[in-house]
């Protein structure tokens, strides 16, 4: 079996790879920031909040972990519009990512929030500081710290897994390897290509992710 | 009218008493010495006070507030109440300075600059003024518990309550520790602190309770409850813990 690799058309089409590559890029930056928020919120309210706010949530995170990314996408995109809500391709790629991200970043939070000893919130309390005070300034740090390397994978993850958005037609650095594969007929070359690109800007996730730990985390 | 009034109190876990109908009040600077036997109800009792414990009946008054009354905003009254821990309970996550200053800033509204100040101040009192940078996992466990001291002082409270802050401590680092606390009554200050320094409590509070299966077995003057016990069960503890 032999197969003369030939790059040069794949390389010709470079402009549509690294459009893909900036909307992957934007899609997992956003939905980092999105989930995390949602987890954050969601991790108090699993935890900390009234049993009517802990069942929703609970029903909201299993139901998320429970059923497949690309179906919760299809959902979204091809589903909503059907009850009058519409969204062009990014932005429900966008919705369902962070929806998703959220509700690991709830229960991989939460299981930080546990582990904060009970004492520090009575010393919070003791000192007249308010729920919302207590969660800001004494449990939040803490636990981010001891479940940033659970979260940062989770992270990593979430921006391998945008390549499903490709399926809704969102021009992600996996749809445009579609399109240049469908011109070139360089199958292999192409996916070597993306594969790399992924690997790359996954390395230079976990890269990113260590820094911060290591400047934010680390020190205190 | 009396800083601290406790009437009748009951606290249950479930099936067990834990406080079984105590009543104590404490005059304003006023050193009340809580002693007795682990689980007796002592450091329950002293958490009732600032309400960290929900009680099932009676009524605890702090400065005519009643703090088990469910309208009664805790986190002000907190404010006016400090308590410290025996196992410190620092934030480890902040510096000393920080952890002093993080309720005055969110609480009270000090401005920053104000706070720092504020910080040097109450570490010189516990003489730690050069650690104001350092970590609490930088500093010795009498060192910790002395900037939990400072922490609890910054807030200027009118009550002061110590829970055992001596018994996670070792020996060697007892002495700076109970040092402070001297220094801290020698100011004025109203306190209850449940503790197992005999030697400590005969020096310098004013009054001494004897908790005994979650009730005020014997309360007095220090000296002479610790000196001449009434009660059977006051002999035999005192003699547990003296030899």
């Amino acid at each position: 079996m032999t197969y003369s690799f030939q790059f040069r058309d794949v390389f010709a089409a470079w402009e549509f790879l690294l459009e893909g590559l900036v909307l992957t890029l934007e899609l997992s930056l956003v939905t980092m920031v999105l989930g995390l928020v949602i987890g954050l919120a969601g991790a108090a309210a699993r935890v900390y909040g009234a049993p009517w706010l802990k069942r929703i949530v609970a029903v909201y995170v299993e139901t998320i972990r429970n059923t497949p990314l690309i179906v919760q996408l299809f959902l979204i995109f091809f589903g909503l519009p059907s009850a009058g809500l519409k969204f062009d391709a990014n932005t429900a790629a966008m919705i369902a990512l962070s929806i998703n991200l959220g509700a690991y970043s709830i229960e991989i939070i939460r299981a930080g929030l546990e582990a904060i000893p009970r004492s520090q919130i009575e010393a919070g309390q003791s000192l007249g500081l308010s729920p919302v005070q207590i969660y800001r300034y004494v449990i939040i740090f803490p636990a981010l710290k001891m479940m940033f390397p659970a979260l940062s994978s989770q992270f990593v993850l979430l921006m391998l897994a945008t390549s499903v958005v490709s399926q809704i037609s969102a021009q992600d650095l996996f749809h445009m390897a579609s399109i240049i594969q469908s011109r070139t007929f360089r199958d292999f070359e192409v996916y070597i290509l993306v594969a790399a690109a992924y690997l790359i800007l996954a390395l230079l996730f976990r890269l990113a992710f260590a820094g911060i730990y290591h400047f934010v985390f680390a020190r205190r | 009218m009396s800083l601290v009034e406790l009437k009748n109190v009951v606290k249950r876990y479930g099936e067990n008493t834990v406080l079984n109908g105590v009543s104590l009040s404490v005059e304003k600077g006023e050193i009340i010495a809580i002693i007795g036997r682990s689980g007796s109800g002592k450091s329950t009792m002293l958490r009732c006070v600032n309400g960290l414990e929900p009680i099932q009946g009676g009524t605890v008054a702090f400065d005519g507030t009643v703090v088990n009354d469910p309208a009664t905003d805790l986190r002000k009254l907190r404010q006016h109440v400090g308590i410290v821990f025996q196992s410190f309970n620092l934030f480890p996550h902040l510096s000393v300075e920080k952890n002093i200053t993080l309720a005055p800033k969110v609480v009270k509204g000090v401005p920053p600059a104000e706070a720092r100040t504020l910080a040097e101040a109450v570490l010189r009192k516990v003489g730690l003024a050069e650690k104001i940078d350092a970590y609490p996992d930088q500093l010795s466990g009498g060192q910790q518990q002395r900037v939990a001291i400072a922490r609890s002082l910054a807030m200027q409270p009118q009550l002061m309550l110590f829970d055992e802050i001596t018994s996670a401590l070792d020996p060697e680092l007892v002495g700076e520790v109970l040092k402070v606390l001297e220094e801290v009554a020698r100011e004025g200050m109203t306190m209850m602190l449940v503790t197992h320094e005999i030697g400590f409590a005969r020096k310098v509070a004013n009054r001494v309770v004897f908790m005994h299966e979650g009730k005020i077995w014997e309360e007095g003057p220090a000296a002479e409850t610790l000196g001449r016990p009434h009660t059977p069960e006051l002999e035999t503890f005192l003699s547990a813990v003296l030899h």
